[in-house]
């Protein structure tokens, strides 16, 4: 047989208590497992809007660090493209001994400064995280030219597609032919030079200023690339002479598809967008470069959201056409410049995250109190209700033994007092007419010893309850015979019995007790 | 509540459930958006009306079913292919692969077909019959409908108008004499002497070009393999008729797109794409700066002369998709339905310069009312086209677009040098032999 069957078949054959004992055990088991699973699930679960916000804090602390990190290694490759960049013209211009404003005009001039620094220029954009890299000029192959007061000469050099480590690159402004010594052929959209009147706040960034290199990058407002349908933004140094002449700017193109792709950021989030914006109360989004995760989702939001706090640290970000749950953070990334830094999901999946989390407490609880329901039935049918069964048989069962014994205790009285009646009145023996006659002749002693007998003592304990010896009972006992006429202490006691059934004298009081 | 009921209705919840789930058919849903990630080819370095598409896809009927369309990667029709063989393999800073993308036939059967969609699981016969036959076949490859047709394109010649009015009033030039190749290259031979030696034309894909001329003199199967049959005396003899032009400096493969050297003033012509119209840009500039509006002209593609059967390649790319999961087929589906519904087709073809492929938006195209004078001419010389050529699919041979590639950068690290060569005295024949050998060199 099954050790368990076996097991099961002892319980069943143990005492009610004992089986009790383990049920009540299981199910307290049981309980307390419950118990604890509840307390660990309702810990684990207890605040879904919380458990969202702390995630959303850790992807908006991952995508802030990203930017911070962005914009240190773009100021660094900056400075030095500055630096590079103004020691070429420098140095073209020590050679040709010609002041910077002499390089209007001349195209030998600007060809060959352009040809200087084409090579570092594509080095510099395939060294730093961006899609495109420029020096502008201020300075024009031909003033004559009508809109000349605009057209600046200069390099700008792209990537042709994703940023991988052999995209080829494009000139989109600059010599064409410069640009094809060196294998970087026209973009599609090539022109010459820049144009400056579609170049965002160029006066302003022309403006000469005396702060270091390291403190003057800038990033520019978001803006439609000439010819393309490109949004991008330029990451703006300035560059100067060593005399501290103005000779233009350089910087880096980020594109928004550039940003998209390398900005992406994992997550457990379906849905989750993440937006570099211009500084304001709201969040300019229409103005924003952003990104997706890296399982594919992008999405990027337009208009400009209104912010409101949704408590617990969360923002809610409203359009005119979507709503948004987020972080959203003023952040210093540049010296000059804060940017409003945004990680945000749908609202529509927030609230769906907030109700299967709401739900799922719900089922848990539901399903705690239904298996402690369960257990409770289960324990009331299997255990409790036998057992109650059982208890109510065993007293009916005890109360029917205990009229049985009561009906055979009064039918035996019955026949004792009979036997008496017959002992004492019609044959009562000579021996106990001798054993009733001889009591009283019994000394104190004696008489104690037998009214410890007639108690139903043994020997030990009379000899123990009157302090004496064996040898002196044995001695008692002896005379106690002879003067009552029995020959044994069973014959004694038959006859104290049939005593005591009848009217003889009770025994003494100053007996020794039996004791339990 | 009696067990037995308590059971029946246990039952019958979860029945209920599925009988409320089978009346939907679709497998999108607007709660859980499926996300399509997309390669295309419509707009690289320029405006870009797929990317405008997509957003309103994304913002309209993909909101409502549940779908979002994410670029990933927009490049040409030239580097895709390779792009999504680097991704395949999995090669150190590639992309990861799309769910959509544009590609040749040869380009998906590089991917292998049977790792893409076949769209006639998710279009009906009549559905199909909704589009150009031609440019239906066009992506059938082993009986499946791998590449869905979006829009195609043919080859033309964008002249700078302004450049070309001084030329043809110097020297009498007509149009008309673009109708043949002898008169393409009596043209170029003209224009390099009155412009003292700037080559006339820049073409993007000679090779098919000189396909073209040796078909319509006869030639007969041009394949063997993945490369040329070189055995071929009509298509050695076309190539020849092309390389003299070269060699001469009179026409030279272009450096990227023939676009580029038109609007830098560096030839008067470019022969390409028919859908290179998206990336002219208003204005030549020159090296002094000095820029002139393009004025573009358009002129058919020229034939051999006295041919019987004017052949019009026709090209362009279409839409394949990687097999995934059938929500993703279904979502590109959805998609592809959408943008080739006709009112939109037609729309996307005007902006993109490409032939729709919708029938009855290639019907309507001719009376679409064009907001740019060159967009108007572009599809006057599609329409003439259409009538009186006959359309010649690209093969899709699978490595022919590499092989081709490798003898185009040969020729153009030659081509700057074979006019001062002949002029040290290199013969002319001997010139052009050295092009066949490199063409040889390939197979």
């Amino acid at each position: 047989m099954h050790f368990v069957d076996r097991h099961r078949e002892k319980i069943c054959q143990s005492p009610m208590s004992s089986r009790l004992l383990w049920a009540c055990l299981l199910l307290v088991v049981l309980l307390v497992l419950t118990f604890g699973a509840a307390l660990f699930l309702f810990a684990s679960l207890h605040n879904t809007k919380k458990d969202i916000s702390r995630s959303l804090q850790i992807q908006f602390s991952v995508f802030q660090n990203d930017m911070e990190r962005y914009f240190d290694q773009l100021a660094v490759m900056g400075v030095n493209l500055s630096e590079d960049m103004s020691a070429e013209v420098d140095k073209e211009l020590a050679l040709r001994q010609m002041s910077f404003a002499q390089l209007n005009d001349p195209p030998e001039v600007l060809n060959a400064l352009e040809e200087e620094m084409l090579e570092p220029l594509c080095r510099c954009l395939r060294q730093t995280g961006c899609s495109g890299a420029f020096v502008l000029l201020d300075a024009t192959v031909n003033t004559r030219m009508e809109g000349a007061e605009h057209s600046r000469a200069g390099l700008y050099v792209q990537k042709s597609g994703a940023d991988t480590p052999t995209v080829p690159l494009l000139l989109y402004r600059g010599s064409a032919e410069v640009g094809k010594t060196h294998s970087v052929m026209p973009h599609r959209k090539w022109r010459m030079e820049f144009q400056t009147d579609q170049f965002p706040d160029y006066d302003r960034w022309m403006t000469p200023g005396s702060a270091p290199l390291y403190q003057s990058y800038t990033l520019t407002e978001r803006f439609e690339l000439p010819g393309t349908s490109e949004e991008v933004q330029l990451f703006l140094l300035p560059l100067r002479g060593r005399d501290g002449t103005m000779y233009g700017l350089c910087g880096f193109e980020i594109s928004e598809s550039y940003f998209k792709q390398n900005f992406a950021q994992p997550t457990g989030f379906d849905r989750l967008s993440c937006l570099l914006a211009p500084a304001g109360d709201g969040l300019a989004a229409d103005a924003a470069l952003s990104s997706g995760t890296t399982g594919g989702y992008y999405h990027a939001p337009r208009n400009t959201l209104v912010l409101r706090s949704m408590g617990g640290g969360l923002t809610q970000l409203t359009g005119p056409d979507s709503a948004y749950a987020g972080i959203s953070q003023l952040c210093r990334l540049s010296e000059s410049q804060s940017y409003r830094l945004a990680v945000c999901i749908p609202m529509a999946d927030y609230r769906r995250l907030v109700f299967s989390g709401n739900l799922q407490m719900l089922l848990i609880g539901l399903f705690i109190a239904f298996f402690v329901v369960f257990c409770c039935m289960n324990f009331h049918r299997y255990i409790l209700s036998p057992a109650f069964r059982q208890f109510e048989e065993d007293r009916r069962e005890s109360r029917r033994r205990m009229d049985e014994l009561q009906l055979e205790r009064q039918q035996m009285q019955t026949e004792l007092s009979r036997l008496a009646d017959v002992c004492r009145n019609e044959s009562v023996p000579d021996a106990f007419q001798t054993f009733v006659a001889g009591i009283p002749t019994l000394t104190k002693t004696e008489r104690r010893i037998f009214d410890g007998y007639a108690a139903g003592l043994c020997t030990r304990e009379i000899t123990q309850q009157l302090d004496i010896k064996d040898s002196t009972l044995r001695f008692h006992n002896k005379n106690i015979y002879n003067k009552l006429g029995v020959s044994s202490l069973k014959q004694l006691q038959q006859f104290v019995a049939i005593l005591n059934s009848g009217s003889g004298s009770a025994p003494d009081e100053s007996a020794p007790k039996k004791t339990r | 509540m009696e067990r037995r009921t308590f059971l029946k209705l246990a039952a019958l919840v979860p029945g209920l459930a599925l009988a409320g789930c089978g009346g939907s058919k679709t497998l999108l849903s607007p709660k859980d958006p499926t996300m399509l990630s997309i390669w295309h080819v419509y707009g690289e370095q320029a405006d870009s009306p797929m990317n405008r598409l997509l957003t309103e896809f994304n913002d309209t009927v993909g909101r409502e079913k549940g779908i979002l369309l994410n670029v990933t990667n927009m490049t040409n029709s030239a580097a895709i292919g390779g792009q999504l063989q680097d991704a395949k393999a999995g090669k150190p800073g590639a992309l990861d692969l799309p769910d959509l993308f544009s590609a040749h036939s040869s380009d998906a059967s590089a991917l292998g077909i049977e790792n893409l969609v076949d769209w006639n699981d998710w279009f009906t016969a009549e559905d199909m019959a909704t589009y150009v036959p031609g440019f239906v076949q066009d992506g059938i490859i082993d009986g499946r409908q791998v590449v869905f047709p979006v829009s195609k394109s043919t080859q033309l010649i964008f002249l700078n108008g302004s450049q070309y009015a001084r030329f043809a009033a110097d020297t009498g030039a007509q149009l008309s004499t673009l109708a043949t190749w002898d008169g393409f290259f009596e043209m170029a031979g003209a224009y390099r002497q009155w412009s003292q030696g700037k080559p006339f034309c820049a073409l993007d894909y000679p090779l098919r070009l000189v396909e073209l001329n040796a078909l319509e003199q006869g030639s007969g199967e041009l394949y063997k393999g993945s490369w040329y049959d070189l055995t071929n005396e009509t298509f050695r003899a076309s190539w020849m008729e092309f390389a003299r032009a070269l060699v001469q400096g009179d026409i030279l493969v272009s450096d990227l797109y023939s676009n580029t050297q038109v609007m830098t003033g560096e030839t008067l012509a470019g022969l390409g794409s028919s859908a290179a119209i998206l990336y002219y840009n208003d204005f030549v500039t020159y090296p002094d700066n000095t820029t002139e509006p393009t004025d573009l002209l358009l002129a058919p593609l020229p034939h051999a002369a006295g041919t019987a059967t004017p052949l019009m390649p026709q090209a362009g790319v279409g839409l394949c998709a990687f097999k995934t999961t059938d929500q993703k087929a279904e979502a590109a589906a959805v998609f592809l339905r959408w943008l080739t519904e006709q009112q939109r087709n037609l729309e996307f073809a005007a902006d993109t310069g490409y032939m729709p492929v919708s029938s009855a938006a290639f019907d309507a195209i001719a009376d679409y009312p064009f907001e740019q004078q060159s967009y108007q001419r572009l599809y006057d010389v599609y329409n003439e086209m259409r009538i009186q050529n006959t359309p010649l699919s690209e093969p899709g041979i699978v490595g022919y677009h590499a092989k081709a590639k490798t003898l185009y950068d040969s020729l153009r690290q030659r081509q700057k040098d074979y006019p001062q060569r002949l002029a040290d005295g290199e013969t002319l024949e001997a010139l052009a032999e050295e092009t066949w050998q490199l063409l040889c060199d390939n197979a």
